[in-house]
């Protein structure tokens, strides 16, 4: 990795207008790019809602496609910008700015190739997340012989490398889960960092619907690979 | 004697006719496809009216009554509407969901003048 790469913030957005700008003034005190991925967002088109904002590059999907293809637009912006260094994160304030550098450090250093958030999984997540958060978890450690303690968490980075290899093909929240069978399957570097649980609205994010979704790839990427 | 579900049937077919005429006039259906429906119920029609045209199948196939007969190719055509029906889908999701993304980055691409 070259001395000071190129570190690329991704937020997939949607419906994030009340609370994108104070993630995004929070990521201005750091020396990144920003990349916005507007999933087609019925508040407001966030191209124009964010024009002139310093080091913030806005992409947008005509209509919702979905967190994974959003996600996804945004990567492969980020890699057209000159990226070597990609951290994802949400958009909705659930994740914190100033854990950033802690996301880059190991990539930059070339410790990893993939860095995992891990929140503390506890009293204050939804009990349904809660409940799904601990199975999906002890399900995928078991299948792919990997060591994530927060499997479902959104917030994480990877090298340009790293992400040729990880770039999944899942649309939805499932995406999570399909980044960790395709570290597992190339063998990446793996490392964590903790972060803080921060839930603003517990009716937003994965549903049951979503955990079958989950399931359903957690099962699929260990018998297609 | 013509029986109650014999007049369902056969209204309900007559009403089929009818929207498959009305979206052939307003070009929602081809010549195919109205053709093909078209066939399908008056085939329905003609069976339900004289049920006893398929008594060497009822006979031949282990059918009790031409009502089971009725149910199974029923069953089996919904079936097989489903799974066309099913794989088209996919295939126009997949179709769209590819077109809206290489537009963004296309349109990405010329605002950032990467292109």
């Amino acid at each position: 990795m070259s001395q000071t790469p190129h570190v690329a913030v991704v937020l997939p957005a949607y419906n994030e207008r009340a609370r994108i700008q104070g993630v995004l003034d929070a990521l201005a005190q750091l020396p990144y790019t920003v990349v916005v991925a507007d999933d087609g967002s019925k508040d407001g088109d966030l191209r124009s809602l964010l024009a002139g904002q310093p080091n913030v590059h806005v992409i947008r999907h005509r209509v919702n496609l979905g967190k994974g293809a959003a996600l996804r637009l945004g990567c492969d912006a980020a890699i057209q910008l000159g990226a070597d260094i990609l951290v994802v994160m949400d958009s909705d304030g659930q994740h914190e700015p100033a854990d950033v550098p802690n996301f880059v450090a190991p990539l930059a250093n070339g410790s990893a190739d993939i860095v995992y958030g891990a929140r503390t999984i506890g009293k204050e997540m939804p009990m349904a997340s809660f409940l799904g958060n601990k199975i999906f978890t002890i399900l995928i450690n078991l299948l792919y012989h990997v060591a994530v303690n927060d499997t479902q968490g959104g917030f994480r980075s990877f090298t340009k490398d790293a992400y040729a290899k990880i770039r999944w093909t899942t649309d939805n929240y499932a995406m999570e889960t399909e980044m960790i069978a395709r570290a597992a399957k190339h063998h990446l570097r793996a490392t964590e960092t903790q972060i803080k649980t921060i839930y603003h609205d517990k009716y937003k994010g994965t549903t049951p619907l979503d955990g079958i979704s989950i399931l359903w790839t957690i099962i699929k990427w260990k018998i297609y690979g | 004697m013509v029986n109650g579900v014999q007049i369902l049937g056969i209204a309900f077919s007559l009403l089929m006719l009818y929207f498959t005429y009305l979206y052939f006039k307003r070009k929602e259906f081809t010549k195919t496809e109205a053709g093909s429906w078209c066939a399908v119920w008056i085939v329905l029609i003609l069976l339900l009216a004289f049920p006893g045209w398929i008594g060497s199948v009822t006979e031949n196939f282990g059918f009790a009554r031409a009502f089971d007969v009725f149910t199974v190719l029923g069953f089996i055509f919904l079936l097989t509407l489903c799974f066309t029906l099913t794989q088209r889908v996919h295939k126009l999701d997949r179709k769209l969901r590819q077109a809206i993304q290489q537009e963004a980055l296309s349109e990405f691409g010329k605002r950032e003048q990467l292109q």
